[in-house]
């Protein structure tokens, strides 16, 4: 009942409900050419409500948020792929067609389509909005980037392209906030019609009359209007584009500078990221004893504490990193470097089977693997896609560094040109084993050619901070979210393995419980403390060594051993299996070191390792040894959440399971020529 | 303010062709093409070179030769491998005058 019921601070919307009685949510759809600053627009209109998901059943991304308009009246905003054309030739085409005649399940029609035209290149954009208009769906023209067109000189008379196009033109700059208020209006006006009232544009002149190709006829369209429409005489745009791209683009300077920015990102990745890591080690240790002391000793205790809070910590503590990384790359991004840096990598690449478009998700790569596999939907090729997917877990990700820096801390302790070398050669090492790959699966299950390189090279710009700040929020989220899912299951499965069955403490650890007892009595608490460590020690090494973890630890055993490697470190092969750098905290249980040394007192932890013998009296973590683990952790898969996404991401099990396949059998071949020949060279 | 030179890109529009048809390929950095025929058999990638602009009809600046070139159609850059280059045939304009 309203007007009755109707509070009186409310009192504005009283029209609006009388306007429209029936609430519904109001969809508008955003749809712009890429490079058009649709998602600049997208992010000054939505803010940070914005969530990144998919549209069902297949794996192209749907970026969906909200806006009030000036009454309060909340519309979604979904952010469409950038596209050149809406004719349903690709997947993305379809989709973003039927959101735009609101024909996916599950999503309402949109009350407007805003299209954002790249005002400093009229012509080409003009393309796409006149298949929208031919949708005769409500549509409204956002000429975005008016600032730098105006700035270049170019002088767009907008009602005589809004007579041109049938709809109203709103001229905006999503970076600087410029026209956004109109825009909102023009909004609030379309949402606020009756569907029926909506006015559908029609385009002054056909765009097709009686013409053959109905590409060119459009283009010829685009042209007539763009003159019309243009003020000024075309004027030379881009000078100074074409100036930095004789470098950039450049056979070989080119190549030089895309190391050197790329050296760039990883030394902030790898330098800022150190200390917001170590606030979230921190927190999360502070966490672990805050809950643990209010829940009483026992599994429970356990599981929540080294279960729940450490397994998820583990993960949490690469979000610096990752956030870093998709900052750098959002910032790439905008200014126009990135498709500079696909143009550059694709002459390399293409040798091996790999599209330069891959270079983007194997940076990520270098992160977590996960990020880099959702970033490869860029590839529009399966083929190229599928080579990509498989090979990409072989890029050294932050999950490695643990194992890498303990390897290196065995072997080169004291040598930091040596270790520096060894991380090196590690990352060569994946890298290497990609391009290799890559080029066996073009050779062999997937033979044919990449598809050729056709891209568009934006101008350069100054990119929007706020832009990559939002876009950093957002993939941060999506890494927490899955954090927050399939990780704390798997945390949770690990915790299980490595507890159960549960066995009584061994004759040694109830001798040492009765003599702390004695000391306590006595009142010698220091040394009882001493004793019950090295007990809690003891006991978790015991129970560990006849877990479920622990038994498959001994069943691969003789698996393992050509690869130098003894039960202990079988135990620590098999934890790892679903997170890698779980081999660290596991090795550390069964040397009996207990996991809290290995963090606060590593120098204790690897003295311990080097001590540790084989049953014959050889040194265990010989220099094969280390040398064999480290080749294994390179190459390995070890990692359960990745093979998640690449399930979802190729839509079946065949190429998770292939691709653990591939990598097991490469990792245990390269793992074992390692040590037989470190071995003889060694020996 | 505007360092525009408005003598500089008029020029693409009015370029005449010459009557000599190249493939893409053939063309050297800074010649100016009418794109006569686009002879992509696969349907897909036609589709893509025609939504980027690359379509009879339009003509298009070589901003640098070689494999990927960089063009210049509809006012914006293009990346392109020689490999769908090769499958574009223009009229070649008459060389554009020099703008610097």
């Amino acid at each position: 009942m309203p007007g009755t019921a109707t509070p009186p601070e409310n009192h504005s919307d009283v029209s609006l409900q009388v306007l429209q009685p029936v609430r519904r949510e109001n969809v508008v759809a955003l749809v712009g050419n890429p490079n058009a600053g649709k998602t600049t627009l997208f992010n000054r209109l939505t803010g940070l409500r914005a969530k990144t998901g998919n549209f069902p059943g297949i794996t192209i991304e749907k970026t969906e948020g909200s806006m009030d308009l000036m009454d309060g009246h909340r519309v979604n905003i979904v952010d469409l792929p950038g596209l050149y054309s809406i004719a349903g030739a690709t997947d993305e085409e379809r989709i973003s067609r039927d959101v735009i005649l609101g024909q996916t399940p599950g999503m309402a029609k949109p009350a407007a389509v805003v299209v954002v035209l790249d005002a400093t290149n009229l012509e080409r954009n003009l393309f796409l909005i006149s298949q929208v208009i031919e949708l005769k769906v409500p549509t409204i023209a956002v000429l975005n980037m008016i600032d730098l067109s105006r700035r270049d000189g170019l002088k767009i008379d907008a009602d005589k392209l809004a007579s041109e196009l049938g709809c109203p033109v709103v001229p905006v700059s999503a970076r600087t906030g410029e026209g956004i208020e109109q825009l909102k209006q023009v909004l609030h006006l379309s949402i606020h019609q009756k569907e029926t009232d909506r006015a559908v544009p029609h385009l002054l002149h056909d765009t097709c009359a009686g013409c053959s190709c109905p590409y060119k006829g459009r283009y010829d369209w685009a042209e007539k209007v763009t003159e019309a429409c243009l003020e000024s005489s075309r004027v030379a745009v881009g000078r100074k584009t074409d100036r930095i791209d004789r470098i950039l683009t450049h056979p070989v300077a080119g190549i030089f500078g895309f190391f050197a920015i790329m050296v760039g990102v990883f030394y902030l990745i790898f330098s800022l990221a150190s200390v917001p890591m170590d606030m979230v080690d921190a927190g999360f240790g502070w966490a672990q004893e805050f809950v643990g002391s209010y829940i009483p000793e026992g599994h429970l205790n356990s599981l929540i504490v080294d279960g729940v809070i450490g397994g998820i910590g583990g993960v949490i503590i690469f979000l610096p990193q990752i956030c870093i990384l998709f900052f750098c790359l959002s910032l790439l991004e905008d200014t126009g470097y990135l498709s500079r840096a696909v143009f550059v990598m694709d002459r390399l690449m293409r040798h091996v089977g790999l599209p330069g478009k891959a270079f983007i998700p194997m940076l990520s790569a270098h992160a977590c693997a996960i990020p880099g596999l959702m970033a490869t939907r860029g590839i529009e090729d399966k083929r190229d896609r599928l080579v990509t997917i498989l090979t990409l877990p072989l890029l050294t990700c932050s999950a490695r560094l643990p194992v890498y820096a303990m390897v290196t801390a065995l072997l080169f302790g004291d040598e930091p040109a040596k270790a520096s070398l060894l991380f090196t050669g590690a990352y060569s090492l994946g890298i290497i084993a990609v391009l290799v790959c890559a080029f066996i699966f073009k050779k062999t299950i997937l033979p044919g050619q990449t598809k050729p390189l056709v891209l568009e090279l934006p101008s350069y710009k100054i990119p929007s901070l706020r832009t990559a700040l939002l876009i950093t929020y957002d993939r941060a989220m999506i890494f927490v979210k899955k954090a927050g899912t399939i990780i704390l299951l798997i945390s949770i499965a690990l915790w299980v393995l490595a507890t159960f069955p549960t066995v009584e403490p061994p004759a040694d650890v109830v001798q040492m419980r009765q003599q702390i007892d004695q000391l306590q009595t006595a009142g010698q608490t220091e040394e009882a403390d001493a004793l019950e460590y090295k007990a809690n020690v003891r006991e978790s090494e015991h129970a560990l060594e006849n877990s479920y973890a622990g038994m498959a630890g001994k069943l691969i055993e003789p698996i393992v051993k050509p690869l130098g490697f003894n039960w202990q470190i079988g135990v620590g092969v098999v934890t790892s299996f679903a997170a890698r750098e779980v081999i660290v905290s596991t090795i550390a249980v069964v040397y009996g070191v207990g996991e809290d040394v290995a963090e606060e007192n590593p120098d204790a932890f690897i003295d311990r390792l080097r001590e540790a013998r084989k049953p014959d009296g050889e040194l265990l973590f010989s220099t094969a040894t280390c040398f064999s683990l480290l080749v294994f952790y390179v190459l390995a898969m070890q990692c359960l959440p990745t093979q998640a996404v690449t399930r979802r991401e190729t839509g079946s099990w065949k190429w998770a399971m292939f691709q653990l396949g591939y990598m097991t059998v490469l990792a245990y071949s390269a793992s074992f020529v390692t040590y037989q020949v470190v071995s003889l060279i060694t020996a | 303010m505007s360092q525009a030179n408005p003598s500089v890109n008029i020029s693409l529009n009015q370029l005449v062709p010459t009557g000599e048809k190249f493939s893409l390929c053939e063309l050297s950095t800074g010649q100016v093409g009418l794109i006569v025929e686009v002879n992509e058999p696969d349907q897909e990638q036609a589709d893509r070179l025609k939504a980027l602009g690359l379509c009879v009809g339009r003509r298009i600046e070589l901003l640098k030769a070689g494999n990927p070139m960089i063009l210049r159609v509809l006012g914006s850059r293009i990346g392109l491998a020689h490999r769908l280059a090769k499958r574009i045939t223009v009229d070649a304009c008459h060389q554009a005058q020099c703008c610097e």
